[in-house]
């Protein structure tokens, strides 16, 4: 069963507000488009860790601690 | 004589006649200078429990959103704006900026971004991100999160550029990340309205579009 998704608008000049349901090929745009969102930032937090990772190794090369590492970038 | 009589039974019997009292009373009044509060025409939340509402003075509140749109709240008036966000989402997770128009989010692959961001006072990062489909990068989290975008030419008809920065804190001695950014939409459009939108769980807050008075 897929999820419901519901859409609300509401006019600010009349106040009134209209709310449907999510169907069919706009259901499967939204729930695609929101997995390829998460995939983005699963992306971006991967490269990020992959990152740190490599600062850590050059820091424990260096023998510096993050501490040091701020303070000598500040 | 009689012309006058018939002129003033006119204003004084037809209501409908916008008079300055009127006139201030019902429509915003742009401020000579500085920022106005903008009223979004319409908004749009999606979401299964979402609920939003807009108040008399334009600003947009809403809960358990998956995304909120700003339908036509960008305009000729003025050329460059500034976004306030305040809120939370249900999971530590990244707000998405998307330009709209036409009651239709553009999600084409054609905004880039970079960000630095700095945890707690001593770890710092810094990255970029080409040819996506939206501004992502605000950080979020489930206790109190601020963004603040500065948005350039949105409704001309060249690029939309953005500086943009967020803070995030959780308590304030063990998590407090401060992240800024900047990007562009590379296509030449026209653009009326925005959509904060979470990849996943909800958001839940307000949203205040101010425009500078050019």
């Amino acid at each position: 069963m897929s999820e419901e998704i519901r859409v609300s608008e509401t006019n600010a000049a009349t106040g009134e507000t209209v709310v449907r349901v999510l169907e069919g090929s706009e259901l499967e745009a939204f729930l695609a488009d929101r997995a390829a969102m998460q995939a983005e930032q699963e992306a971006r937090e991967e490269a990020a860790a992959e990152k740190a990772v490599a600062k850590a190794a050059i820091l424990a090369r260096l023998g510096l601690t993050e501490e040091e590492l701020a303070t000598v970038l500040s | 004589m009689g012309r006058t009589r018939d002129v003033s039974k006119i204003l004084t019997s037809n209501t409908s006649i916008l008079s300055l009292a009127s006139a201030s009373s019902t429509y915003q009044t742009k401020a000579a200078a500085g920022l106005t509060l903008l009223t979004p025409t319409s908004i749009v939340a999606t979401g299964g429990s979402a609920t939003s509402s807009i108040s008399s003075t334009g600003t947009v509140s809403f809960t358990s959103a998956s995304a909120i749109s700003l339908n036509d709240v960008f305009s000729t008036t003025y050329d460059n704006y500034k976004l306030l966000f305040v809120g939370t989402t249900s999971l530590e997770n990244t707000i998405n900026l998307r330009m709209r128009v036409s009651g239709a989010d553009n999600s084409t692959s054609n905004y880039y971004f970079q960000r630095t961001l700095s945890k707690n006072g001593n770890d710092v990062q810094g990255g970029e991100a080409l040819a996506t489909t939206s501004w992502a990068g605000f950080n979020t989290n489930t206790t109190n999160t601020i963004i603040e975008v500065e948005l350039f030419s949105p409704f001309l008809a060249t690029a939309t550029t953005f500086l943009g920065r967020y803070e995030k804190v959780e308590t304030l001695a063990t998590v407090h990340e401060t992240g800024t950014l900047s990007g562009i939409h590379n296509v030449a459009s026209s653009f009326t309205g925005v959509t904060y939108t979470v990849g996943g769980g909800t958001i839940t807050g307000t949203i205040s579009v101010y425009g500078y008075n050019k």
